[in-house]
């Protein structure tokens, strides 16, 4: 059945790149507990040790990926209260630093510490999918983003996070389903279209539980690594014609 | 971004080259823009005269002239010696000369011409914000609501509009009309939040983005379209009044 391979293939792409913010977070861990063997507080420069493995997964995935980085909480560094190390993919050319309002007082100001992918992880503990989401104060595209707390012990050092092109998952789906398949919607936990293989129902879209083709039964997405994750299940369901 | 440098696509606004002709107010009034807008934040050191005046691409004495007139209005600060060079200085609120000038420099037709563009945009961004905003968005913007009801200061008041604005855009799930709302909010926000002469006096804006969002709220697209509209068209009109006043004065 293909919406099952569609979700299959959506589940593989979440479950790979929470993969990569483990991997990610360790990194992270390990600077802050070296830098408190050393009896000392990280400075925003030595997040640079971060950027071999960053550029690598990058270019893994020019398409997919459009960002990934740290960002961190306001008491981790010694010299910076609002810092983000993240690099974003460039067409053609190297990853690009991700320049941010730092200034509070700015209409522009990158308030990321009231964003959904990092309150939620502070506040539970738990990694998060948000979106798809207009990113306009930090990428300016058409977003998910995938966030993992990261602490050390009970000190929450900030999260390590990927932005994944809400594009990306049109071609999954019709990857599947294809664009003469029945109508189909993958959907995620609030009822926003992520991608739709129907100019019916576009990505960005809210869809009702009636708009549902209840005769076939959705297909769940879930993290498969069973830990808690907000903003899932997600779910691959036919559109009532 | 360096450790006190301008970011880069703001740098590129900024610094990028003067096509109107390279006077000394005009170069003044794009640093002190970007000044009030935060582009170049509170602080933060400007590239040396010789390498502004270049990407400016305006005369070194040209671009002192601009330096002298943004160090008399406070904006910039010139140090000497090691370590010296011009800072930019921002205003904890906006000099109300400052913007009296610009809306007295900017044209009825031009005055008009922003206004039916942020009518498009932030009316069409309401529109489709009525069948796209989910339960966060609509959280989001009380929040807005609510802090524009309590701020006190002119700064605080059009950053909670503005805010406000471009939230509703992205609730759309646009990201083309949020681009386009955060320039039209830095070209025009300001002027709309000059201290003691609202365009919108700051009840009835808290009544009328109240009456947007319920509108949002409530799936009525065509009603939060037609209130924005109105809303807009009320500033531009005030501002279009005040500087024929400014112009006539």
């Amino acid at each position: 059945m293909e919406i099952r391979t569609a979700a299959g293939r959506v589940t593989a792409v979440l479950d790979d790149a929470f993969g990569w913010l483990d991997l990610l977070a360790d990194r992270l861990r390990a600077l802050h507990e070296q830098s408190r063997a050393d009896g000392r507080a990280l400075r925003a420069h030595e997040l640079t040790a971060l950027r071999e493995p960053v550029f690598a997964r990058l270019r893994e995935h020019p398409k997919l990926i459009a960002g990934t980085g740290v960002i961190l909480a306001e008491d981790v560094l010694a010299d910076r209260s609002h810092w983000l190390e993240w690099w974003q993919n460039r067409p053609d050319g190297p990853p690009a630093f991700l320049e941010v309002d730092h200034d509070p007082a700015s209409v522009g100001f990158y308030d990321y510490p009231s964003a959904a992918w990092f309150a939620l992880p502070r506040k539970t503990g738990d990694r998060v999918v948000v979106g798809p989401y207009v990113d306009y104060s930090g990428t300016d595209e058409y977003m998910l983003t995938l966030a993992n707390p990261v602490r050390c012990g009970e000190h929450f050092l900030g999260v390590a996070a990927t932005d994944i092109r809400a594009d990306a998952f049109e071609s999954l789906l019709l990857g599947a389903i294809g664009a003469a398949g029945p109508p189909a919607a993958l959907v995620n936990a609030t009822g926003r279209v992520v991608a739709s293989n129907t100019p019916q129902k576009i990505a960005g879209s809210l869809v009702e539980e009636r708009e549902l083709d209840s005769a076939w039964s959705e297909v769940p997405v879930r993290d498969s690594a069973g830990r808690g994750c907000a903003g899932l299940p997600w779910k691959v369901s036919l559109l009532r014609a | 971004m360096d450790d006190n440098g301008v970011s880069g696509a703001a740098r590129y606004a900024v610094f990028a080259p003067l096509e109107d002709g390279g006077r000394a107010e005009v170069v003044a009034r794009r640093l002190s823009e970007a000044i009030a807008l935060g582009l170049i934040g509170d602080g933060e050191q400007l590239p040396r005269e010789s390498d502004l005046a270049a990407q400016l691409k305006v005369a070194t004495v040209t671009l002192r002239e601009a330096l002298s007139t943004l160090r008399h209005e406070g904006l910039v600060e010139t140090r000497r010696g090691r370590g010296g060079g011009s800072f930019a200085r921002s205003p904890a609120e906006a000099s109300l000369e400052r913007l009296r000038r610009t809306l007295r420099e900017l044209s009825v037709h031009e005055l008009r011409e922003i206004g039916d563009q942020h009518t498009a945009i932030a009316g069409t961004a309401a529109l489709l914000a009525a069948e796209r905003a989910g339960p966060d968005d609509v959280a989001t913007l009380h929040g807005l609501v609510e802090r524009l009801e309590s701020a006190r200061t002119p700064g605080d008041r059009r950053r909670a509009d503005g805010r406000f604005h471009i939230e509703t855009a992205a609730a759309a799930q646009s990201s083309r009309l949020t681009r386009q709302e955060i320039a039209l909010q830095g070209e025009i926000g300001e002027l709309l939040w000059m201290p003691s002469g609202e365009a919108v006096p700051h009840r009835e804006a808290v009544a009328e983005h109240l009456e947007i969002l319920r509108a949002i709220e409530g799936g009525q697209g065509t009603r939060a379209r037609s209130i924005v509209e109105r809303h807009i068209g009320r500033g531009v009109d005030r501002l279009i009044e005040f500087h024929l006043r400014l112009a006539g004065s």
